[in-house]
């Protein structure tokens, strides 16, 4: 979900990069018009024009703004030379260079040409939104809350930052504010399918908040989905309906019998109702394939509890006293890493953490984040001088 | 660059709301004129027509004219057009859900007014230390002193820092306690001066109170940060601070503690709940949100003390028997209930910690304790992780005859409510039970099982109030909850319609329960965080009848903590029990209460003492207080 949400963003931030150019040279404009168009031909012909009018830095501008958003950061890149930094182009290249670097992976370079443009250029609103990307994926959320401000504070029309900080903010578990976000969100029309994916990710924070009337009242026009459905089931159990709840849980488990949410919520419905083995196989299932649930687990180690099932209890409580342990250390780790943007150390030690409990997605982006401090503390970054890998 | 981490919590709606630019304010005016007009959803897309020209167009003088006429134009229609989006629903800020019933007869009438009892717990947070110990507050106990029938009021002061010493750091004081003596028909007087029982020599928090030394008059102990104070009873109307000699030689800093006979020798003892290991010497500074330099440091900060036991030997002595009784030694203890858990006529005991796993230890009868936390279920929340726990008492909420454990915790957790299933386990049920229904915003303290309209199932009272300063996402000040027991199955909180008090917010902390104006029923006291006192009374408006039972041990103490009485009513079997401790920092009437609904006379009352001695009468009369004696002897 992320990272859709990131790509959303990352896209966003292109697209504005071309229709923020605004350039004096009304040849150079029409060639970002045509790429923004995704017009080849006529970014062909307009470069040309520009190289015969002898604009050769705005005929470079306009092919690598072309060449970004074809996806070619590397050929992109290479065009742009540290002149044309010190020039009167300084701000188009400063931005195809930085979203280039970003895409490339080289982090630091991108922050250090992106936070050069939004100094001189505050209104940049395509860097803001590289800028909040680039801090999540680094690890440093505070700052990418901060990045998001500016964006919001320059688009406050579009949906995307709210629902970035909205995760954010939800991953921080700071809810209150997560649901702020995801509101704001909504209220800025995102499209439909879109709208969908914010009212469940709401929904997911308000049953934290156990705002179970706010779940259902968010997720009244919601489309059903398996997501939104154990949403439902799990806020009208909540506030007593538990026949309804029943009713829906069912409903999902029939089209998706592995739907580990509902899987979670059918166990907790059955061991409500006494019927503590029924709950026991479904753990088990939700287990299975989500070793590292510790929710999941504890349920589990209660049930047996329960069931008198004692020796499968004391093997279970290892299991979730082992897990339990790694989530512990994960949350202290990323409280460490969120609040100093540069500590290595927790950051190396998350890529661990997150490759033990099964999040190699997270564990990628924590090697990334550590990289970065590393490739932070071993060089001083500065410009570009002379070319490509100087940029 | 670098960004505090606790600006992530204060990046709200509100900052990013804050637009720079003039044409977006004048957006916000049609917003606003729209939404007088009933509107909404209307002026959502105007807002989006305005946002969209910074992007599409550069000018600011298109800018300008594009506002003006769309200025016009969504004013215009927003008022008098027929713009009705799809529900016209805006967003709105997140609140904990409403679950109040629609109806209910459960009333609290404030009585403090004119009342004579004028007292506010004083924390001294004026100084700005921002210590953790300012956060604690202080309980109340309501206890016959003079033994003449009627409940007092007893309230610790709470403390004050001093004149700074050698070293660098302020003298940590207490404030004087009050005690108010009970006249009848709401009417008290302070006769602190008087009992000698108000010089506090401790910044104090709690007060336990039970009969120590069998003399028939109930004695005093104060909690507090450095120690705790004995104020044995003289029965002449004072007391005489017993602590030296007593053996009692606990200087850590207690929170909340219980008598109660946990060895079985037919002696009062002691548990005293000890918090963590603050002083000015680990004191560290904690950045507040936003623009507050320094806010209350999270108990998180500071390790444990261990909690401590004093077994007693009946003449206003004691002995640790920490060891003996097996304690664990990592709690950080704010509450602390003592009661027969298992139902096989010992004391259990179960602590509330702060942050860390909740403790239930299992009496073996002979004063030494099983710690069955983990197993039973009863350490962590539903997610299986430690809750912030604060207030805590034991009842039987289902009417099942098993005694369950509730717990009131931090914010964006769930109180606890776990169900008795016997044999030593519990399970969860805060969910299925509506309790988490209420939301997660509040931080909740004193807390008592209590049946307010007398129909016969237990309700459940919480008093709430913020710990730290500046609270990012819920209120410092917040609303009680008034848990209504709808049969056993459910419990919905009535707090916006049970009275002016409940409706209101407040620095909640602890709270004690007891008939204070002798009508059948328990009213409340409580003690806020520099905030007046609140005496509560029950007077809920369609009460049913109740049987109060005074218990009174022989054999076992004359204060029978432990004892269970199970009333038949109608074949309906309930079950009450004296509890040593409960709530926070707190001590209450030790009579039983059984609502009897719309029936007169309880067709039988089975009484049990931690010695095993029954006693059994029949056909009893409601409305009227009845003095079960414990049989001695063979």
């Amino acid at each position: 979900m992320l990272a859709f949400v990131l790509i959303g963003l990352v896209v966003g931030a292109g697209l504005l990069a071309m229709r923020g150019f605004r350039p004096t040279n009304p040849t150079l404009a029409d060639g970002l018009r045509c790429v923004e168009q995704a017009d080849s031909e006529g970014v062909d012909r307009i470069e040309q024009a520009l190289i015969q009018q002898g604009s050769t830095d705005e005929a470079t501008v306009v092919r690598s703004a072309w060449l970004v958003r074809r996806g070619r950061y590397d050929l992109a890149l290479n065009r742009l030379t540290p002149e044309m930094i010190a020039g009167p182009l300084k701000r188009q290249v400063l931005r195809l260079a930085g979203e280039s670097l970003f895409h490339l992976g080289e982090l630091e370079r991108a922050e250090v040409l992106l936070m050069k443009l939004v100094a001189e250029h505050p209104d940049e609103v395509a860097a803001h939104r590289l800028l909040a990307v680039m801090y999540y994926d680094l690890g440093s959320p505070a700052l990418a809350l901060k990045a998001l401000e500016a964006v919001v504070r320059l688009a406050p029309l579009d949906y995307r930052p709210h629902q970035m900080a909205g995760i954010i903010l939800k991953d921080n578990e700071d809810f209150v504010s997560a649901v702020d976000q995801y509101r704001l969100g909504l209220s800025k029309m995102p499209p439909e399918d879109k709208r969908q994916e914010l009212r469940q990710e709401l929904a997911q924070v308000l049953i934290s908040l156990r705002d179970f009337q706010g779940v259902i009242d968010v997720l009244a026009d919601a489309a059903s989905s398996p997501d939104t459905d154990t949403q439902r089931a799990e806020a009208v159990w909540s506030l007593g309906d538990v026949a309804r709840a029943s009713q829906l849980v069912d409903q999902v488990l029939a089209r998706h019998p592995d739907h580990v949410q509902a899987l979670k919520l059918r166990a907790k419905l059955f061991d409500e109702a006494g019927q503590g083995e029924q709950a026991v196989t479904l753990l088990q299932k939700v287990l299975a394939t989500e070793p590292f649930d510790v929710d999941a687990r504890y349920q589990l180690v209660q049930l047996y509890g329960t069931l008198g099932k004692h020796a499968e209890r004391a093997i279970e409580q290892i299991e979730y006293d082992r897990y339990r342990a790694l989530q512990d250390r994960l949350i202290e780790l990323n409280q460490q890493a969120n609040s100093d943007p540069n500590a290595l150390a927790p950051r190396r030690e998350l890529v661990g953490v997150c490759r033990t409990l099964g999040r190699h997605k997270l564990a990628d982006m924590w090697l990334r984040a550590a990289d970065h401090c590393t490739r932070r503390q071993q060089e001083q970054v500065d410009l570009p001088s002379t070319n490509r890998s100087k940029l | 660059m670098d960004v505090p981490k606790e600006q992530l919590t204060t990046w709200n709606a509100a900052r990013i709301g804050r637009y720079e630019y003039s044409f977006q304010a004048l957006a916000t005016i049609v917003t606003f004129v729209t939404t007088v007009c009933g509107y909404p959803m209307f002026n959502v897309q105007c807002s989006m027509f305005f946002g969209l020209l910074p992007l599409s167009e550069p000018s600011m003088s298109w800018r300008w004219l594009m506002m003006i006429f769309g200025v016009a134009v969504c004013g215009i229609a927003g008022c008098f057009g027929d713009a009705t989006g799809p529900a016209g629903k805006r967003p709105v800020a997140s609140k904990p859900t409403p679950t109040a019933a629609t109806v209910t007869t459960i009333h609290l009438d404030s009585r403090t007014s004119d009342s004579g009892v004028q007292f506010q717990y004083r924390n001294d947070e004026e100084r700005g230390h921002f210590a953790i110990l300012e956060s604690m507050g202080g309980g109340v106990a309501l206890f016959d002193f003079d033994q003449d029938g009627l409940l007092d009021v007893l309230l610790p002061g709470g403390g004050r820092y001093g004149a700074e010493q050698a070293g660098g750091v302020d003298q940590i004081l207490g404030v004087d306690s009050a005690l108010f003596r009970n006249v009848g028909d709401w009417q008290f007087t302070n006769v602190t001066q008087p009992a000698h029982v108000g010089l506090s020599t401790h910044y104090s928090h709690g007060v336990a109170v039970a009969d120590m030394n069998e003399d028939g008059f109930p004695d005093v102990l104060v909690t507090g940060y450095g120690g705790a104070t004995l104020y044995r009873n003289q029965g002449d109307g004072s007391f005489v601070d017993a602590t030296p000699g007593s053996g009692l030689t606990d200087t850590l800093w207690s929170t909340s503690a219980a008598w109660g006979d946990l060895n079985g020798d037919g002696f009062q003892d002691l548990y005293i709940a000890h918090y963590v290991d603050w002083s000015f010497d680990n004191h560290p500074l904690c950045p507040g949100p936003g623009d507050h330099p320094r806010d209350v440091c999270p108990p998180r900060r500071f390790e444990p003390l261990p909690d401590i036991v004093y077994f007693g030997r009946g003449d206003g002595t004691f002995e640790d028997g920490t060891v003996a009784a097996g304690l664990q030694p990592d709690g950080k203890g704010i509450g602390v209930v003592l009661a027969d858990i298992d139902l096989d006529s010992d004391l259990d005991i179960y602590v509330a910690n702060d942050t860390v796993a909740n403790f239930l230890y299992r009496n073996d009868g002979r004063g030494h304790f099983e710690d069955i936390s983990m197993l039973s279920g009863t350490a962590l929340s539903d997610r299986g992780l430690p809750d912030g726990s604060m207030g805590t008492d034991v009842g039987d909420f289902n009417s099942d005859g098993l005694p369950d454990i509730w717990v009131a915790n931090y914010e964006h957790e769930t109180f606890g409510l776990y169900r008795n299933l016997g044999q030593g386990l519990f399970r969860h049920v805060s969910q299925s039970m509506g309790v988490t229904a209420v939301g997660s915003g509040h931080v909740g303290w004193g807390t008592r099982f209590l049946d307010l309209d007398m129909d016969g199932d237990e309700d459940l009272f919480v008093s709430n109030g913020h710990v730290i300063r500046f609270p990012a996402n819920t209120p410092l000040r917040q609303r009680p909850l008034v848990f209504e027991n709808v049969d056993g199955r459910r419990y919905v909180n009535v707090a916006d319609s049970a009275g002016d008090y409940t409706a209101s917010a407040h620095l909640g902390r602890g709270l004690a329960t007891g008939d204070l104006d002798e009508d059948g029923d328990e009213d409340i006291v409580l003690s806020n965080l520099n905030e007046p006192v609140e005496l509560l009374a029950s007077e809920s408006l369609k009460r049913g009848h109740s049987l109060v039972v005074r218990v009174i041990g022989r054999e076992s103490c004359r204060t029978a903590i432990g004892a269970v009485a199970v009333a038949t009513v109608r074949g309906r079997k309930l079950m009450r029990q004296i509890r040593g401790g409960s709530s926070y920092a707190s001590s209450s009437d030790t009579r039983l209460f059984f609502g009897c609904g719309d029936v007169q006379v309880v067709e039988e009352l089975l009484v049990t003492w931690t010695s095993g001695r029954t006693i059994r009468l029949t056909n009893i009369p409601c409305d009227q207080v009845v003095t079960v004696l414990e049989p001695k002897g063979e």
